[in-house]
């Protein structure tokens, strides 16, 4: 019954898997035991700050799971992993700012040259741009300037020139 | 109210287990198989594992057990000052409410 232990997050296995093992070892397979240990599992994943204080404390660097570092805007996949609170805001601003005035671009446009499905089309640019823009402060942060202008202004080019081209089929039809 | 350290209530369903497990560690040090047959002896319940040790994991973030270090892979727990002194106030609680249920039965 030991392989139901798989069920517990890592941090838990290592402090007391051993333990739970040495209780399980020789006894055969119970549905009593078995429904058991899996309301454990799922007691220590919905509560790891009371389950894991213990196990947390013995292993300071691996602290923290996973979820509670995404609520803390800590996780490299999600930001980046120095992003600090100043470049966090810049990358706010950035994004807010640079969308008004883009969007400001893009209804002057419109206005001029009026309904045009390439315009039209490039709409979504207004926000995109920005947003690709910020994750110089984020997720490119420390990256070289080659490769943020790369990621950046590549992917702003392959987004432009998809929605232009959605832009000549909405034309088409 | 602001918790305290020293307050199983909000255990939940783990309270009773942490009572009776720190009732168990009340005679002296003991790993997880030991606690589970003593437990048994005193209460008449056996707790499967994933109960027994949700609420040792709680016993001892809160600071109310301690886990020894051991040879082998049955680490013994002790239990910390803390954890007597909220033995003793849990116990006494209970001893209060046992009374005033006594009381209340011998006057029917």
């Amino acid at each position: 019954m030991t392989w139901l232990l798989r069920l517990y997050p890592r941090r838990w296995r290592r402090r007391y898997g051993g333990e739970v093992a040495a209780m399980l070892a020789g006894r055969s397979f119970s549905l009593a035991v078995a429904v058991d240990l899996v309301a454990g599992a799922i007691d220590v994943w919905l509560h790891p700050s009371a389950t894991l204080a213990a196990a947390t404390a013995a292993s300071p660097q691996e602290e923290r799971t996973m979820l509670s570092r995404i609520a803390r805007l800590e996780c490299a996949a999600l930001m980046g992993s120095d992003v600090t609170k100043a470049d966090q805001r810049k990358a706010s601003w950035i994004t807010v700012g640079l969308t008004l005035v883009l969007t400001l671009i893009w209804m002057y446009a419109h206005i001029r040259i009026g309904d045009n499905p390439y315009v039209d089309s490039l709409s979504i640019m207004a926000f995109m741009v920005p947003l690709l823009f910020s994750m110089r402060y984020t997720w490119l942060k420390r990256r070289p300037a080659s490769v943020q202008a790369v990621f950046i202004g590549g992917l702003s080019l392959a987004l432009a020139a998809f929605m232009l081209a959605a832009g000549w089929l909405a034309a088409q039809i | 109210m602001a918790r305290q350290d020293d307050d199983l209530d909000d255990f939940g369903r783990f309270a009773e287990p942490a009572l009776l497990i720190l009732i168990s560690l009340a005679e002296g040090a003991k790993h997880g198989y030991a606690m589970t047959d003593d437990i048994e002896q005193i209460a008449g319940v056996r707790f499967g594992p994933g109960t027994l040790y949700g609420a040792i994991t709680r016993l001892e973030g809160r600071g109310l057990i301690q886990r020894l270090d051991s040879e082998d892979r049955r680490n013994p727990y002790r239990l910390t000052g803390l954890g007597e002194r909220a033995l003793r106030a849990r116990l006494a609680s209970l001893q209060a409410i046992a009374r005033v249920g006594q009381r209340r039965l011998a006057t029917t």
